[in-house]
């Protein structure tokens, strides 16, 4: 791709640009209870500003916690029929950890044998994003390169410069939704690009939790992480599966056979948790992690670890915070990563 | 893919009382996601609440109703033939020959219809719902102390939490958060429960005293804090007689002596703890005191399922009229028949046990699962209920009871039911409907069987039942206002109630028969909650999975440090031996099972009890049972 210069949209051109680029559009639209889900709505029900991200990542388009991956029949000769679930879209309003995590999903399920369920649903996706001025009380991208503002990976990134965007162009599809803009976008001034920085700048001092998550990969990596403390961790997880489902990156699923009567059925992938102790139990009966601390401790080393860091190309989190919501125990990713960090122990001393 | 419209559902499990989102297309949900501003759950769920979406993307699911022909052949009806018929076979019914189990995840709508439509024309007071005997003891007190309960995120401000029975808190998470943000906050814990669970690892005292035993301790610590604490039982004899460790007591009353705010977490589902009216009697005294001291915040019971307060608010229980009104009181039935216009049914009603088990009973309608399936014993109770000559069940998948009954009809699932619910705290939320129910919502249901046996009422709408049940029931006036259908909720106001005088389970201890000194304790407590067994969640694969985890026979839980004394290997055979008998069981090690003891399931009570035991010792009296016995391997 060539690079593109960043441009303008103003605010109150911003529904004209989303019915531009003729496609449905999914973005974030109140609830009418103080928060934002991501939905397929009209573009004038989009928030443009000033909203904490959604309970739920918008990953969940291409990647829903549950889905058909094809359908069988046993009328005459046995047929399996892919279901194709993919839908050209636009994300609009994604925010930058969750536009890290879509790729992070691409990297993962393109690993062969390549998963093509997801990575045709993601291929048909425009990611049209909006940076973090005002990280959320949760968030932490910051500790774990997922944000506030991006360097690539989406399609268009737009800045919030109080009238109007800054509208930066990341891949074709993004130069592609530029045209169809037309004269809706403008040269970004001088000033324009000076105050992003300015903004990213300030945004990097506003994060109320902090993760030292070098800390955390280094001592887990190298397993010096007593497991006293992997126990007393452990003891505070309810085993809800809470920060798997609301993860945007976590890839543990289950795939069940259900029956639509006696000739038809659907094979249908859900979501799972590696936390459930029927998640890692064998047909043998044997489970190679049969107890709390084990799954816990295995949580955290595949999200974590060097060795998952280089196969994945970054590490298992993007700071989004949705665990910090979801934990009953306090046992979230930035917790554990500080209870590693300030463990002492033998070793470090 | 899109959030379902109007999808904000109360999660159909605990007594939680969770808001969650289904999110989904047109042809169903395909997920769930949290409400980061709901008052309880504040984002989180548990795995329940996660896999809910699961048994509505159910194909094996009730979808039109059935009505069995001659010759035992059922045939697909409409749902209005199916009403019809049944009302056919229920007119004329004399005087307490219909029984009705009710199912406590059911709305308050329907609920009170349902008791409404059982009382008057169905001439009946043998009304009930699974989980309602477990709530006696617990009703009692609150009947008692019921300006004096709090809610869940109040116990975060507590700075002493008395956790009576809360196990891991899976029957009732959303307790969890709470007290571990207490403990935090350097509050201190005073835990009291058959296990040593890691939720209460933290706690500053940990007391597993045996069943049966909690008057004992219970009095022993109101002797502690107040001399005028009737009757005083000293700490020391506490050490012995309940099983608790030495000192116990006396820290306990030193943490509470000092505290400035007090509460008290107790569960309802434990059948071991409180199940007593000697132990409700106790910790009544002790609140008394407890209440006198500093800013006390009030006792918290938990109930099990999401609509166990609203069933027992709308009157669902054989002596129990809406509003916590006594059925045998003449002047609330009075009361009750001027609110209906229609007389109320006089006639003695029986609960549960006996609605299964005595006979008399002509008609039954089940709604939801039939108590007892799926458990030991349950060919037993499906053979002795084909004596019922109308049998009618309200279910939303099938079974051996939906086999058996003679009319079937489709029931909604939560994210197809509309209707309130009220949680544990008394917080009357709405629940929407995602997708519309195979026939009809229950209250619909019971609407229409009511006018088919000649009832005057007419509910167009939801709205209308509610007004009515804002009018009739004390604390539910908020009910008439249509903004309760937004994301609009209410806590129900609490009323002054005087005593219940409801029946409570015997207490009496069995005596230990085996001196053997290497004996083990033998204790019963309920290891598995209703969950376990419920046929809608074992309809998601992942919880159908996590719960085939759960041993399917006879089986005991020991500490594996005893285990390994007495040469007893995990998932092999043991021989428990008493003066009366023996018995071999499987064993199965449990790192919270306190040592000494060896803890049978409820649910295996019988099974593994009855050998060991006197003559007549293991019926359910025998729930309760503390025996000595030998153990060896087989």
């Amino acid at each position: 791709m060539a690079p593109h210069d960043p441009l303008t949209l103003p605010k109150e051109r911003c529904v004209e640009f989303l019915s531009s680029l003729e496609i449905p559009i999914a973005g974030p639209v109140s609830t009418g209870a103080g928060e934002v889900e991501y939905r397929i709505a009209p573009p004038g029900e989009m928030i443009l500003d000033g909203y904490v991200n959604s309970a739920i990542s918008p990953v969940r388009f291409p990647y829903p916690q549950t889905q058909i991956l094809w359908r069988y029949s046993q009328n005459g000769e046995p047929r399996f029929t892919p279901e194709d679930q993919s839908l050209r879209m636009a994300i609009f309003g994604i925010r930058s950890c969750d536009v890290t995590a879509f790729r992070y999903l691409e990297h993962f399920f393109d690993r062969p044998p390549a998963e093509t369920t997801f990575l045709d649903a993601a291929s048909k996706i425009l990611l049209v994003s909006i940076a973090c001025n005002e990280p959320g009380e949760n968030c932490f991208c910051v500790c774990c390169d997922g944000g506030p503002f991006l360097e690539g990976g989406f399609d268009v990134q737009l800045t919030d410069l109080g009238d109007r965007f800054l509208f930066e162009i990341g891949s074709d599809r993004g130069a592609e939704a530029a045209r169809r803009a037309g004269g809706m976008l403008k040269a970004a001034s001088e000033a324009d690009r000076t105050r992003r920085e300015r903004l990213a700048e300030e945004a990097l001092d506003k994060f109320g939790i902090t993760s030292h998550m070098a800390t955390g990969i280094r001592k887990l990596t190298s397993r010096r992480v007593a497991e006293e403390l992997w126990a007393r961790l452990a003891a505070r997880c309810i085993e809800c599966g809470g920060c798997a489902f609301v993860c945007p990156i976590c890839t543990c699923f289950d795939v069940a056979d259900m029956c639509d009567g006696e000739s038809n059925g659907r094979r249908e992938r859900t979501r799972d948790c590696c936390q459930y102790a029927g998640y890692s139990r064998e047909a043998s009966g044997f489970n190679p992690r049969p107890d709390k601390v084990s799954r816990f401790k295995r949580r955290f080393y595949h999200k974590l670890s060097f060795f998952y860091l280089q196969q994945d190309g970054r590490h298992g989190c993007v700071g989004c915070g949705r665990c910090v919501s979801a934990c009953f125990g306090g046992v979230d990713m930035p917790a554990v990563v500080n209870a590693i960090r300030s463990e002492r122990i033998e070793a470090d001393a | 893919m899109e959030s379902l419209a109007g999808s904000c559902v109360v999660c159909g499990y605990c007594g939680s009382g969770c808001r969650l989102r289904m999110v989904g297309d047109a042809a169903g949900p395909v997920g769930i996601s949290p409400i980061l501003t709901h008052p309880t759950s504040e984002g989180r769920l548990c795995r329940r609440g996660w896999t809910s979406h699961q048994p509505l993307r159910d194909s094996g699911r009730i979808r039109s109703a059935t009505i069995k022909k001659a010759g035992g052949k059922a045939v697909s009806v409409s749902w209005e033939d199916a009403i019809a018929h049944a009302s056919e076979m229920l007119a004329g019914s004399p005087a307490g020959a219909t029984a009705i189990i009710a199912s406590p995840t059911s709305s308050n709508e329907s609920l009170y219809l349902l008791g409404k439509l059982g009382r008057t024309f169905l001439s009946t007071q043998s009304i009930d719902f699974p989980g309602g005997s477990s709530t006696l003891a617990i009703q009692r007190l609150m009947a008692r102390w019921i300006e004096s309960t709090c809610g869940i995120r109040e116990v975060d401000s507590a700075d002493v939490i008395i956790a009576i029975g809360l196990g891991d808190g899976d029957a009732c998470p959303q307790i969890v958060p709470a007290v571990w943000r207490a403990i935090s906050r350097k509050a201190a814990v005073i835990s009291v429960d058959s296990w040593k669970s890691d939720l209460f690892s933290e706690a500053d005292i940990a007391m597993t005293p045996l069943p049966h035993a909690d008057a004992v301790w219970i009095d022993a610590l109101g002797s502690a804090l107040s001399s005028r604490y009737e009757p005083r039982i000293p700490a020391e004899d506490a050490v012995g007689l309940a099983g608790i460790e030495p000192g116990q007591i006396e820290r306990a009353a030193e943490l509470l002596r000092g505290a400035k705010r007090i509460a008290v977490v107790t569960m309802t589902t434990s059948m071991d703890r409180l199940a007593d009216r000697r132990s409700i009697d106790a910790l009544g005294r002790l609140l008394s005191v407890l209440r006198t001291t500093g800013d006390w915040l009030g006792i918290l019971p938990l109930f099990e399922r999401s609509n166990t307060l609203g069933a027992i608010d709308m009157g669902i229980g054989p002596d129990l009229l809406p509003g916590w009104r006594d059925a045998g009181d003449a002047e609330a039935r009075a009361s009750l028949s001027r609110a209906w216009d229609l007389p109320v049914c006089e006639a003695d009603g029986v609960g549960i046990p006996g609605i299964l088990e005595a006979g008399g009973i002509r008609s039954l309608l089940v709604i939801g699962d039939l108590p007892g399936l799926g458990l030991p014993g349950s060919e037993e109770l499906l053979a002795g209920l084909e004596r019922i000559p109308l049998r009618i069940a309200v279910s939303a998948f099938p079974s051996a009871w939906t086999d058996s009954a003679h009319i079937v009809i489709p029931r909604p699932l939560p994210g197809e039911t509309e209707g309130t619910f009220t949680n544990t705290e008394g917080r009357v939320q709405w629940s929407r409907q995602c997708q519309p129910p195979p026939a009809r919502q229950e209250w619909e249901i019971w609407a229409a069987l009511a006018t088919a046996l000649g009832a005057p009422w007419r509910y167009a709408t939801i709205h209308d039942l509610r007004s009515e049940i804002a009018r009739v029931v004390p604390g539910y006036e908020p009910l008439a206002e249509a903004s309760i259908e937004g994301t609009g909720e209410f806590v129900r106001t609490l009323w002054e109630v005087g005593e219940l005088g409801r029946r409570l389970p015997a207490d009496a201890p069995l005596p230990g028969e085996n001196g053997d000194a290497q004996s083990l304790l033998l204790c019963v407590e309920q290891v598995y909650l209703p969950y376990h067994f419920d046929s809608e969640i074992l309809r998601s694969p992942i919880m159908r999975r996590e719960l085939a985890i759960l041993p399917n026979e006879p089986h005991v839980l020991i500490h594996p440090a005893d285990a390994k004394e007495a040469v007893l290997r995990d998932q092999g055979r043991g021989v428990l031996r008493t003066g009366h008998g023996e018995t071999s069981v499987r064993i199965a090690c449990r790192s919270d099972v306190p040592r000494g003891r060896i803890i049978v399931p409820d649910i295996y009570a019988r099974l593994v009890l009855g050998p060991l035991l006197p003559d007549g010792a293991s019926g359910k009296s025998g729930l309760y049972a503390a025996v000595h016995v030998a153990v060896a391997p087989k």
